[in-house]
């Protein structure tokens, strides 16, 4: 998926040098648990999930579609002692949004949950595409 | 007695335009708007009303009609701009061109598409106005009104 490559191949560059890591994998469950609470400081992307819908309809049925493409990238870290560069890194992923072409209206939401000690941040993208 | 449906493929309301004169029919010297998203057709009967004595309510005449054809599209780069190698004058200088140029046109307004025997069009000649191409971030695709000053009247006819 072009989106998701293109997010990775931007993320790897810029939290290069950081202690944290990227993975090409998708975040699927090993042994019950969750490759990013598996893995902590490993960033996960999920895949891609796309939705259209008509944008503008013609009487030609030369209709406009638009693509809604959304993913979500997944990092856990220690709740009790957090990396000190843990705010940098989330940063760069949110920053990642702007190096898909060819998109509009983007957008990037962060949230964060606690289980236990891990904190998991999710970063949500949004973009849309016609 | 129907309703006019022009959600089939075959009855799409369609509008063509043409170099004043020439074969309504050819492509040589037409063009089928594309990417139409409404048509609107004006036809105002003027009127004058007047007063008289033995009457408790105004009288009416109508007088000249103001007829125009009122549409918006998204615009197709080619048939806004012309082609530019055209022997058509309209289809060489697009719609801007034209209404630029202040040239006259016909044209024909297809309610059911112009395939279907029967299927009616109101036709005229006029001059192309109205053109307001406008783009914004959140909708990214050039769309502009257009409006069909209509010179003389606006006559019916069937598709044959």
């Amino acid at each position: 998926m072009a989106i998701r490559d293109t997010l990775i191949a931007n993320v790897t560059t810029a939290i290069s040098g950081t202690g944290f890591f990227i993975s090409s994998e998708l975040p699927w469950t090993s042994g019950g648990e969750l490759l990013y609470n598996k893995n902590m400081k490993t960033i996960y992307f999920s895949e891609e999930q796309k939705s259209v819908e008509q944008f503008i309809q013609t009487l030609d049925s030369n209709d406009v579609e638009n693509d809604t493409i959304s993913l979500t990238a997944y990092v856990t870290v220690d709740a009790k002692t957090q990396p000190t560069n843990t705010s940098n890194v989330i940063t760069s992923l949110v920053s990642a949004k702007g190096a898909v072409a060819n998109v509009y209206d983007i957008s990037a939401e962060v949230t964060n949950s606690i289980e236990v000690d891990k904190i998991t941040y999710s970063v949500e993208y949004v973009f849309n595409q016609i | 007695m129907a309703v006019i449906n022009v959600s089939k493929s075959t009855t799409e309301a369609t509008v063509v335009l043409c170099d004043s004169g020439a074969n309504i029919l050819a492509a040589a010297n037409t063009i089928t708007l594309l990417n139409l998203t409404d048509i609107s057709i004006t036809n105002n009967q003027g009127s004058f009303r007047y007063q008289t004595l033995d009457s408790q309510s105004e009288s009416v005449v109508t007088t000249v009609a103001t007829n125009s054809v009122a549409l918006n599209v998204v615009i197709d780069e080619t048939q806004f701009f012309g082609d530019g190698s055209n022997t058509s004058p309209l289809i060489n200088n697009g719609i801007f061109g034209t209404s630029n140029n202040k040239t006259e046109i016909d044209f024909r307004v297809y309610f059911e598409g112009t395939t279907e025997s029967g299927n009616k069009y109101l036709a005229g000649s006029g001059f192309i106005t109205g053109l307001a191409p406008t783009v914004n971030p959140s909708s990214p695709l050039w769309v502009t009104s257009l409006t069909l000053e209509v010179n003389g009247d606006l006559t019916e006819g069937d598709v044959v």
